[in-house]
């Protein structure tokens, strides 16, 4: 191997040191869940869990699991993101695609009307107001069809295919007699894995760590995310000061659950990652710079 | 700041949509509100029983808006024992609609996307808005027609009549009332480990004096038997909190402090005192600032935040020895003991503080757009019930939580902390009718916070106790006058705050107290207190 000049040594070193700062920056907070679901609810909120647990008991997950709202809750964010990213799916990459063929009449006007959307919105009491109207408050559906289409993503996918797929291999398949559709099905599609990965993982990630309109517009409690019950889990820690503080002791053990809670919330999320974080950095890369 | 934003839009909006309202709804003025009684045949009434039960006579769905407070703590309110068996008896079926957070409560005004009826939703403001916007009944008339027991209540109890009518004079939504001297007399326990006294071999201490040695020794002792070395010797939840704060301290020098509303308390000819600006002050905030300096209270515990509060006073071993708490920790009252107040030796009557919850607004209201308030009311009279209150607030008869005796008490059950009426009751999130008399006939169980509180009233705080009179009631406020204070008392108790915590810390009470008295005048304190004498005077007057 060459050998690396001095400033080049400096910069690795910078750099790793660094990079290893960062890391910690990132890695710590949830490496505090991790042990603080593991240690005495006392001993956390003193201060004294820093690095490793203390008071290991298990308590947290056992009273977890006898808590069926959580794991009514997670069903529910299950499913809400497994029908929720295949909609947002559906919509976003097929308008990405049809919007990126520059034999779309009408094309700019329509990039223009989506464009607005981002930068202007009814903002939330119109939307709540439209949402009312077309009875979709406290529904399923309002769960998986509020923000179909992210514009943002979508422009994304516009770029992708744009850049990516050559107009000549669709020029090719036409005049072999292939449809658009099947264009789109047979020759986009299996072109475009990365995108439809990172994109699966971008909705899907939304979806589960999502529980603003779940506050918004459910109002069932059966109906709940799993983060939505978490918020309400660590809301209860914090009791008004006119509330009495009867059943503290409660409250101590929901601490300890609070963080279990995190991590089991946290899990699928992380195990999600790694296989698609390949296709994750092409995908975004392509779309970014040739954009 | 967002919500502020919010809240400024959701006002907009609503002003629009009343005036947008009008044209389709005739009721958009206050008479909109009353309520007719359409006539009776054979004793049912738009599809309700006028008598007995069940109160529907034929289905009736109510949706029903309620807060969340905490659906994981105490399960979903469809699933409480109390919910299902109202439903039951009533014959009404309750749609429940919960609402998470202010700013979804706000969208169901603003967007006035209603249930039929609400529990505890909805703040002064709120409801007085909607009223105005002809959305809510009056309940004058249909109290006075389906509900005997709040009728009743209304008038032999004229307090609880003022705290739930409007400045217009009318009724739009009932109250809850908890009139349980366990819980109203007293508001916190000041509380020291008995445990660490009697190893160091003093007694309880009972004056400002005593308590300072007592709190050096165990400062001195710390490390040795079973006084931990990183010991807290006092330890208080800030200054001005109402729970755990050093509020009672100040009490003991006889300068009546209270914070459940706007630091202010009143004086015996009916005047509003802020004592917070009165040179007598100054005492009991040196005495302070001296345990402060000594590090006898720690510096952090002005800026801890609740959690901290709760986990350091908890905590397993001890490390702190004397709070201020609701509840004593010890169940069995021995290794932890009710203190104070303390005489300072200034010649006046130590104090300590009471409670003015008794009686909260704005727990049941009924919207226009509720086909059956007949029902509504009549269900709303159920829950009014003696024996159904007490069920709400304790869990249900039976052989877990009470016990109803043949002679007409009730013996409340000795039960693990865990299960405290958890998966039975909605506990004070409804609005029930728990008068004075119905703890006459109570029994406590052994060791339950209440039972402890009612020993710490009459053991220890009976003679000192803040009466009733001298506290600021809960008294309703104008959408302008609510607007104002809040402005003012943003402001204003902010202020109290920094200084007092610098004071704490740094000392300088005696320099800087002209400047601190000129700040808060400048800050309106005058104002401040004349709107809340006005309320005052309105409200005693009503």
């Amino acid at each position: 191997m060459r050998r690396k000049c001095i400033q080049d040594r400096i910069f690795l070193i910078c750099n790793t040191v660094l990079a290893i700062l960062f890391l910690a920056v990132c890695f710590y907070p949830l490496w505090f869940i991790l042990i603080a679901s593991f240690s005495s609810p006392g001993m956390v909120s003193s201060g004294d869990v820093w690095i490793v647990p203390k008071g290991i008991t298990l308590d947290g997950y056992q009273m977890m699991l006898g808590k069926s709202e959580i794991w009514r809750g997670y069903a529910n964010t299950i499913l809400y993101t497994v029908v929720g990213t295949l909609i947002n799916l559906l919509f976003t990459i097929t308008a990405g695609y049809a919007l990126s063929r520059k034999t779309l009449p009408l094309r700019g006007a329509i990039n223009i009307f989506f464009l607005v959307t981002m930068f202007i919105n009814g903002g939330l009491i119109p939307t709540y107001l439209l949402m009312n109207s077309l009875h979709l408050v406290d529904t399923f559906a309002i769960m998986v069809l509020m923000g179909g289409v992210n514009v943002w993503n979508f422009i994304i996918c516009r770029t992708f295919f744009e850049t990516s797929i050559p107009v000549e291999v669709i020029e090719a398949a036409k005049i072999d007699g292939s449809s658009e559709l099947k264009i789109f099905a047979r020759i986009v599609l299996p072109l475009s894995k990365a995108i439809l990965a990172v994109m699966t993982l971008f909705f899907a990630v939304g979806h589960w760590n999502g529980y603003y309109n779940a506050l918004v517009y459910l109002r069932k409690e059966s109906r709940y995310p799993l983060q939505l019950v978490l918020r309400n889990l660590l809301l209860t820690t914090k009791l008004s000061p006119e509330a009495s503080d009867s059943g503290m002791d409660q409250l101590l053990n929901l601490q300890s659950m609070k963080y279990g809670v995190i991590v089991v919330a946290s899990v699928p999320v992380l195990i999600l990652y790694p296989f698609i974080q390949k296709h994750f950095v092409k995908g975004v890369m392509v779309g970014a710079i040739k954009g | 700041m967002k919500r502020k934003q919010l809240m400024k839009a959701a006002a907009a909006f609503t002003a629009a949509a009343m005036l947008a309202g009008c044209g389709r709804q005739p009721g958009g003025t206050a008479e909109g509100n009353s309520y007719v009684a359409p006539t009776a045949e054979d004793g049912v009434v738009n599809g309700t029983n006028l008598e007995g039960l069940p109160i529907a006579a034929e289905p009736i769905t109510l949706t029903v808006g309620v807060s969340a407070s905490a659906s994981s703590y105490q399960g979903e309110w469809q699933d409480l024992d109390w919910v299902k068996k109202l439903q039951e008896v009533s014959g009404i079926t309750l749609d429940f609609r919960v609402y998470n957070s202010d700013e979804d409560k706000n969208l169901m005004f603003t967007s006035r996307d209603y249930p039929d009826i609400s529990f505890n939703v909805g703040s002064d403001k709120q409801i007085q808005d909607a009223a105005l916007g002809g959305d809510i009944y009056e309940l004058d008339e249909l109290i006075e027609t389906y509900s005997p027991n709040w009728s009743s209540y209304f008038k032999e109890n004229d307090y609880a009549r003022k705290v739930a009518t409007v400045s217009d004079g009318h009724i739009y939504s009932l109250p809850i009332v908890r009139d349980e001297p366990s819980n109203g007399d007293l508001r916190d326990q000041w509380l020291i480990r008995k445990d660490w006294l009697d190893e160091l071999e003093l007694k309880v201490p009972e004056t400002t004096e005593e308590f300072y040695e007592t709190l050096k020794a165990i400062k001195e002792n710390a490390g040795t038997g079973s006084i931990p070395e990183d010991v807290i010797p006092y330890y208080v939840y800030g200054i001005t909190n109402n729970v755990g704060g050093a509020l009672d301290m100040i009490n003991s020098f006889g300068v009546e402090v209270t914070n459940e509303r706007y630091l202010v308390t009143v004086d015996d000819n009916g005047k509003v005192v802020f004592n917070f600006a009165n040179e007598a002050i100054k005492e009991p905030l040196s005495y302070i600032r001296k345990l402060f300096e000594e590090e006898l209270i720690p510096g952090e515990c002005l800026t801890d935040d609740w959690d901290t509060y709760i986990t350091k006073t908890r905590s397993d071993p001890p490390v702190v020895a004397s709070f201020h708490s609701y509840q004593n920790p010890d169940a069995s009252n021995t290794t932890i003991v009710a203190m104070g107040p303390l005489d300072s030796g200034n010649g006046k009557k130590a104090l300590i503080r009471s409670q003015t919850n008794q009686v909260l607004r704005n727990y049941f209201t009924i919207y226009k757009k509720c086909q059956y308030p007949e029902a509504a009311m009549r269900l709303a009279d159920l829950i009014a019930d003696p024996d159904w209150s007490v069920q709400a607030m304790y869990g249900m008869f039976g052989d877990t939580y009470l016990q109803k005796n043949e002679d007409g008490s009730i013996t409340m059950l000795p039960y693990e902390a865990d299960a405290q009426a958890a998966t039975s009751a909605p506990t004070n999130r409804v609005p029930f009718l728990l008068k004075k008399e119905m703890f006459d006939r109570f029994t406590y169980a052994a060791g339950s916070a209440q039972q402890q509180r009612n020993d710490a009233i009459k053991n220890q705080y009976a003679e000192h106790i803040i009466p009733q009179k001298n506290l600021y009631p809960n008294v309703i406020l104008t959408t302008e006058q609510t607007d104002r204070l809040a402005e003012l008392s943003a402001d204003i108790n902010d202020y109290v705050n920094t200084t007092v915590s610098t004071w704490m810390l740094e000392g300088g009470i005696d320099e800087g107290w002209t400047a601190y008295v000129e700040q808060l005048n400048k800050l309106g304190l005058e104002e401040y207190l004349s709107i809340l004498q006005e309320a005052l005077d309105a409200f005693n007057a009503n």
